[in-house]
């Protein structure tokens, strides 16, 4: 068992960028030319497929640019867990024109845009970004792929929880109250909008990173005192843990927005980003989980 | 009267726009079990099944699903065509379900205390937006016109639209969290901006919903129950930012949802009278952790 603290993390988040510079040397001549001189969206996009060492799936319908051209020439990149008309301003006003994004843009997973095509706040959203010279680019399935997985990562680096190699995802703690230990979260995270359900005074030892999905969560609470999981559906989870607790399971559930369980992951990314085109700026932008409790 | 003739009994009470559903219908029991009492609810937990056979009420009439899992997927939204389900969180097996503990404890309190479990999620907007009349009651708010806010999807579900006399988003959330008995209620918005007008939409939030909704002018904020977070909720998000709204308010499932159950429980109530019908509520499943921040 080891724990994984911020040093160590940010060691390897270093090794990692380290290979993928050395990989860029690798790269083909039209885009090793382009790295000295103007890089266009297009080639941004290249390089990311090109150093993310994972088979690209051509027929995504996640990871693709959502608004712009992609010919623009970049001029610096901000990369946020979702990229909110607050995260597009944020980027326009740092001069930040390409945004790479890891949720949606408008509002569906794959941005359909049919339904919405006359909907005022995407024409206003889409023109803001054109009008602006911005090329959103999403990158989820694949950003997830890269090894390590960085929102796992980044995560584990602000909860800084000693972590079990043998068991991914599976953290042990002292004796902590389950209260103290979302205070501990929300704290952590960055997020004021945390929940559980079960008693706040119950000691726990044992929290497991859970998922969006039922199946996900089942496991997690075989594996630990706690889940801790973001965007699962009420009707689902929820009612689950509540009926788990009433057959006197000392058992609960940790429940953060989805922007808390992941946003560090883009984090990441910008710094990775430094590594894989250094000409340009990259910046994260937290989209910031502006919920809050009453 | 026999299970069976409980749900003829509500179907007819519901009339035309009763949709018969895959997913609906006998969860466990028989329809020839002869019902001693109906019990109604929003989910039938574990709790609420042995509140319901303590009280003799052998069938449960509710909208959430017996072992937490959708069979069928909720079709025809506008993630449906975009190839996922509305706020799908992933598919689950349900040999996975079947596994657990909690599972068999649930199947064996519904075996051994002889209980009937008929879902009606399909029809739970029964002859007049059942959930939003259960809600605004509670609320005690009174609603200026109800909006047809998914066409498509949920023609028979109402969104109220309300004047407020002008309060803080805060104020506003508070009272919603007061009179729904709310333990965690999410706000988006600057919690002292001044909300004059809003709307009320019970359960859970479509993005086309939110989008049907704010076709209505001058909406200050919406209340709900749960809207996904890469759906109707970063579309509340944008809409702030934009300057053309000012919150958004997520009052938990649950207790939007026992509002509307209780009303439902009317509704069948009328149609199988005399027989005795009682609503239970399962209550907000959340404690609110006041703790945190956001970036510096």
């Amino acid at each position: 068992m080891t724990t994984v603290n911020r040093r160590q993390f940010t060691r390897s988040a270093l090794t990692a960028a380290a290979a993928a510079a050395v990989s860029l040397q690798r790269l083909p001549s039209a885009f090793a030319q382009s790295t000295g001189a103007t890089l266009t969206a297009a080639d941004v996009i290249a390089a990311i497929k090109a150093h993310l060492k994972v088979e690209w799936n051509a027929s995504t319908y996640r990871d693709t640019v959502k608004i712009g051209d992609p010919q623009t020439v970049v001029k610096g990149i901000a990369s946020c867990f979702m990229d909110s008309f607050d995260v597009l301003k944020k980027a326009h006003a740092q001069g930040l024109n390409l945004v790479v994004t890891h949720e949606p843009t408008f509002w569906t997973d794959s941005d359909l845009i049919d339904p919405i095509k006359n909907d005022p706040l995407y024409l206003e959203k889409r023109r803001f970004g054109e009008a602006n010279g911005m090329v959103v680019f999403r990158l989820h399935d694949h950003w997830h792929r890269f090894s390590p997985e960085p929102m796992v990562e980044g995560r584990e680096s602000l909860l800084q929880w000693q972590t079990d190699p043998s068991q991914p995802r599976l953290y042990r703690l002292p004796p902590t109250r389950l209260g103290d230990v979302a205070r501990q979260v929300a704290i952590r995270l960055y997020t004021r909008s945390v929940r559980i359900v079960g008693d706040p005074d119950l000691v726990v030892t044992s929290v497991a990173y859970g998922s969006h999905s039922l199946g996900g969560n089942i496991t997690g609470l075989e594996r630990a005192d706690v889940v801790l999981a973001s965007e699962v559906r009420e009707w689902e989870t929820v009612e689950y843990v509540r009926d788990v607790i009433a057959t006197g399971a000392k058992k609960g559930l940790i429940l953060i927005s989805h922007e808390a369980g992941e946003e560090e992951g883009m984090k990441v990314f910008a710094d990775w980003m430094r590594t894989v085109t250094p000409s340009l700026r990259s910046v994260f932008i937290s989209t910031d989980d502006r919920l809050y409790l009453l | 009267m026999q299970v069976s003739g409980v749900v003829s009994a509500l179907k007819a009470a519901v009339g035309r726009s009763w949709q018969d559903a895959e997913w609906d219908g006998l969860q466990a029991g028989s329809l020839d079990a002869d019902v001693t009492g109906v019990a109604v609810a929003w989910s039938p937990s574990l709790e609420v099944l042995k509140k319901a056979a303590d009280a003799g009420c052998n069938l449960l009439m509710t909208k959430a699903p017996l072992y937490w899992w959708e069979s069928e997927p909720r079709r025809g939204t506008d993630s449906a065509l975009s190839r996922l389900l509305e706020g799908t969180t992933g598919a689950t097996p349900f040999t996975a379900i079947e596994a657990t503990p909690v599972y068999r404890q649930k199947r064996n309190i519904v075996t051994e205390r002889k209980l009937n479990v008929v879902r009606v999620s399909q029809n739970w907007n029964g002859p007049n937006a059942v959930p939003l009349r259960g809600m605004m009651d509670v609320l005690g708010w009174k609603q200026q016109e109800a909006v047809i806010a998914d066409p498509v999807v949920a023609p028979h579900a109402r969104t109220a639209i309300v004047s407020l006399p002008a309060m803080s988003l805060k104020r506003v959330a508070q009272q919603a969290k007061d009179r729904l008995g709310a333990r965690s209620v999410r706000v988006l918005g600057d919690g002292s901006a001044s909300i004059s007008r809003i709307a009320v939409h019970p359960g859970y939030l479509t993005i086309s919903a939110m989008r049907g909704i704010l076709a209505t002018r001058g909406i200050d904020a919406v209340l709900t129950g749960e809207a996904c977070e890469w759906e109707a909720f970063p579309y509340a998000e944008d809409w702030i930012d934009a300057g053309r709204g000012k919150g958004f308010v997520m009052l938990g499932l649950a207790v939007t949802s026992d509002a509307a159950a209780r009303a439902f429980a009317d509704v069948v109530r009328g149609a199988v009278q005399p027989m005795r019908v009682q609503f239970l509520g399962v209550g907000d499943p959340f404690t609110a952790v006041h703790a945190g921040g956001v970036r510096a």
